[in-house]
This record gives structure tokens, C-alpha cells and sequence, in this order.
């Protein structure tokens, strides 16, 4: 290998949170890690974002990725089918959420705290036991009861709902204008149900 | 009506990407099936028989659910059609009823929840290739502080399990949350210590509240003894003392 291909090293503070992140079995945080390399949360994202980087440029089979209470290892989604393979997937990736749970949970998620005749009324059908489902996987908790007649309860989304999502917090999600921008106006069916799960 | 309901409550069906009317409308008018501005009752439910038709399973709370739907569409074009009585005969003719506004009305508002179901499933795909250390199980049960929800679950499959043990053949009638110790009414309880502190008087001659409180320092047994004491002394069966402030109290009998 010419001294001009050899990849370019890291800096010491990013491989620092490497190895951190390769020891770490849950996500570690941008203070815990400020802390470890006396440095401001601020560079330390930097420098996440500067080895992920690397990661990515060099072809590594790993990838660092955020999630609810910060960063953790994970594998890149290029060797995801020899890594499903040898390994059995853990529970929270089985997992599988019928099109009604998802559209259910987009509405929870949009509107929390909100109650359950809220998401039906938004949905134009009943969500009884789709809300069920939700609830026995943990997507969503019962957050209290919204004051007035019936006193009915109120349902938020949940951190398992941010895990299994794969996003660090409810405002990563584009909002409802973005999405409707985007929205596809003359798509089939067929697009439809590629996107489906079954229950 | 534990054979027919119990088997009702099981029956679910579903129907692989539809969940529910509103989802089946948007498809149409964006499919272009259907005027967004002009819905055909008979066009959507011949669509929608077709696609039922391609599948062998169906939930009735679905149909119903079309049905319903259906059912005010039909509204929409009654009224459409009719002449309004209270129009002026050179009116011009309005394009789209006020329902027929409020049903678009509908669809507008849940399109942009459609769209991001399917974001949503789209990072699912994205978040399941990824694959992570595996976090060590500890055994503890895991409790979101404050939901009441999983707390009464993890509390009733606690019971559950504690009855299933202790007596399986326990009814749902007679269910009493088997494995909390039975409480003794307090009455009892104190009968009790009377009796406990009358044969220790019997045998010593004279006791003291401290060494009465020496067998339990909890809060329950500091309570019986006192109630004990004072029911005692009311009924003249022993004599209580204190001779100096702050200090031991003795018990003699009267």
C-alpha cells in the first residue's frame, strides 16, 4: 500500500469514543463522553460525526448511530444480511406492526398527549385494538387523563417507540407539512403494500 | 357467555394494506380512480367489492366501517341531486356540498398521517438491518415510572402466577389476590396482645413497655400494644404508670 492510500488516522479524542462506543452495550451520551475527554458536548459531536465519517469512508461494517439517550455501535446496513444471518435477531427486531399500527402510532406521535376517540377521529375508524397492540409492545404509554367529560386517557409515544424507529427524539421527525409535501399523489396500490407489515 | 363471546373476542381479521376507509378513499382519488371533487358511491364500492373479492379474509368492523362511509357518500349525492328548496332558480348550482367539502375536508386532514406512517416504516426497514451489542439482561423487570399500565400488568402476572401456584383451580368470582398475606382485623390483633400481655403479668409480676416493644419494633406492633394497654387499663385489669417524664412505663396487674 502507497504511503498516499494509507487512510487518513483519527484523532485521538475520536478514537477514544470508539472504543467507548465498542464497550458500551447502551447508548452513551454526549456529557458522558464530554466528560471522559474533557472536552464540550459540541466537539464531541464533531467528533462523532468525524469518525462516523471515517467509518463510512473506509467501508467499515460498523456505523455509529443516535438514538434516545445518545450515540451506540451498530453494524452498517451494507453487511445487515450476513449479520441477521449468524446472529438470531433480538426481540424488539421482530417486532412486526401491521399498516393500521404504524399509521396509528404517526398520529400518537403527531398529537401526544391524545386520546384515543382523537386518533379515531383522524383515522375515520376504530383504533381500540390497534391501541392495544401498541400499548403490549410498548410503543406508547398511557400518559394521564385529559380533564372534561369521561375523563378519557391520554397515550404518548414511548422510548421503544424511538428505538424501534431508529430516531433520538420526537423532533427528528419531519413535520406533517413536510410530509404532506412529499406525499405521492399518483402511486398504486401495489406501491402501497410494498411498504406494509404484517402483524 | 364463556364459548360463543370467547370466541368472538379471538376472531380477528385483516385485510394487507388497507386500514381503514379513509385510507381506501385516498388511495382512489390519488390513484386517480376517482374525482377528488366528484367520489362515485357506485364506482368506490365496486372497486372496493373487487378487492375484497381478491382476498379470502375480511374483518366485519372493516366493512361496517366502509359501509358507513359509503353510507354518507350516498347522502352527499341525494343532496347534490335534489333541488334545494331554498334556492333561487338562477342560482348558480354549488359544485361541492358542504359534506362532500367535509368528507374532503377529512381526507385532507389524514393524508399527511399516511404519509408519514409510511416514513415511519421506512425508518422501521432502516432501524431492522441494524444490528447492535446486546444489552445484559438483569432480570429486573423494566417499569416507566408512572405508567399505571405496565405497573398493573407486572402486578396482575404477579398474582396471576402466585395463584396459579397456590391454587390453580381458583374461579375468577373468588379471585382475592392470592399471596398477599390475610389481614388481620385489628380487634383481633389486639385481643390478642391483651391476652399475650396478661399471661407474661401472670408469670412476672410486672412489666415494662419497653420490654413489651423488645419482641417487634415495628409500627403495626407499638400500635396493638398501646391500644392494648389503654383497653386494659380502661376495664381495670391492670394498673399503668410512669414516674418520671419521658421514661418507662409500668405495667402491674390492678
Amino acid at each position: 500500500m502507497s504511503p498516499s492510500s494509507r487512510p487518513e488516522p483519527l484523532s485521538a479524542p475520536a478514537r477514544v469514543i470508539e472504543a467507548i462506543l465498542f464497550v458500551s452495550s447502551a447508548p452513551v451520551s454526549a456529557a458522558e463522553l464530554a466528560e471522559v475527554l474533557s472536552l464540550r458536548p459540541a466537539d464531541v459531536r464533531a467528533e462523532v460525526d468525524r469518525l462516523n465519517e471515517h467509518l463510512l469512508r473506509h467501508g467499515h461494517g460498523l456505523t455509529v448511530t443516535g438514538s434516545p439517550g445518545g450515540w451506540r455501535m451498530a453494524t452498517s446496513e451494507e453487511v445487515s444480511a450476513a449479520v441477521g444471518a449468524f446472529r438470531e435477531t433480538s426481540a424488539s427486531q421482530k417486532t412486526r406492526l401491521s399498516k393500521a399500527a404504524v399509521e396509528t402510532l404517526a398520529v400518537i406521535a403527531y398529537n401526544q398527549p391524545v386520546t384515543r376517540s382523537e386518533v379515531e377521529e383522524i383515522r375515520g375508524v376504530r383504533c381500540e385494538r390497534v391501541i392495544e397492540t401498541l400499548l403490549s409492545h410498548g410503543l406508547i404509554r398511557i400518559a394521564g387523563r385529559r380533564r372534561g367529560t369521561g375523563s378519557p386517557l391520554l397515550y404518548r409515544t414511548t422510548e421503544q417507540f424511538l428505538e424501534t424507529f431508529g430516531v433520538a427524539a420526537i423532533s427528528e421527525l419531519p413535520t406533517l407539512e413536510e410530509l404532506d409535501e412529499l406525499a405521492p399523489r399518483g402511486e398504486t396500490r401495489e406501491d402501497m403494500n410494498d411498504d406494509d407489515y404484517s402483524e | 357467555m364463556e364459548d360463543g363471546r370467547g370466541e368472538l373476542a379471538e376472531f380477528r381479521a385483516e385485510v394487507d394494506g388497507f386500514s381503514g376507509p379513509f385510507d381506501l378513499l385516498c388511495w382512489l382519488v390519488e390513484s386517480e380512480e376517482l374525482s377528488a371533487a366528484e367520489i362515485s358511491v357506485g364506482q368506490a364500492v365496486r372497486i372496493y367489492g373487487a378487492y375484497l373479492a381478491n382476498t379470502s379474509r375480511v374483518s366485519v368492523s372493516v366493512v361496517f366501517d366502509f359501509m358507513l362511509m359509503a353510507a354518507s357518500l350516498v347522502l352527499n349525492k341525494i343532496r347534490s341531486l335534489l333541488p334545494d328548496r331554498c334556492a333561487e332558480p338562477d342560482e348558480e348550482p354549488v359544485e361541492i356540498s358542504a359534506s362532500e367539502m367535509d368528507v374532503l375536508g377529512r381526507l385532507a386532514r389524514y393524508r399527511p398521517y399516511r404519509a408519514s406512517a409510511r416514513h415511519l416504516t421506512g425508518l422501521k426497514e432502516k432501524r431492522d438491518r441494524l444490528f447492535f451489542r446486546a444489552q445484559p439482561d438483569d432480570g429486573s423487570p423494566s417499569l416507566f415510572l408512572g405508567d399505571l399500565y405496565a405497573l398493573c400488568r407486572l402486578w396482575w402476572s404477579l398474582a396471576e402466577s402466585r395463584s396459579t401456584r397456590v391454587a390453580p383451580e381458583r374461579g375468577e368470582d373468588d379471585y382475592d389476590l392470592a399471596g398477599a398475606p390475610t389481614a388481620v382485623p385489628d380487634e383481633e390483633q389486639v385481643e390478642r396482645k391483651m391476652l399475650e400481655i396478661l399471661d407474661e403479668l401472670a408469670r412476672s409480676g410486672a412489666l415494662s413497655l419497653s420490654s413489651l416493644l423488645l419482641g417487634g419494633r415495628t409500627m403495626t406492633n407499638l400500635v396493638v400494644t398501646i391500644l392494648a394497654l389503654l383497653e386494659m387499663s380502661r376495664t381495670g385489669r391492670v394498673r399503668v404508670t410512669q414516674e418520671e417524664q419521658f421514661g418507662d412505663v409500668s405495667i402491674v396487674p390492678a
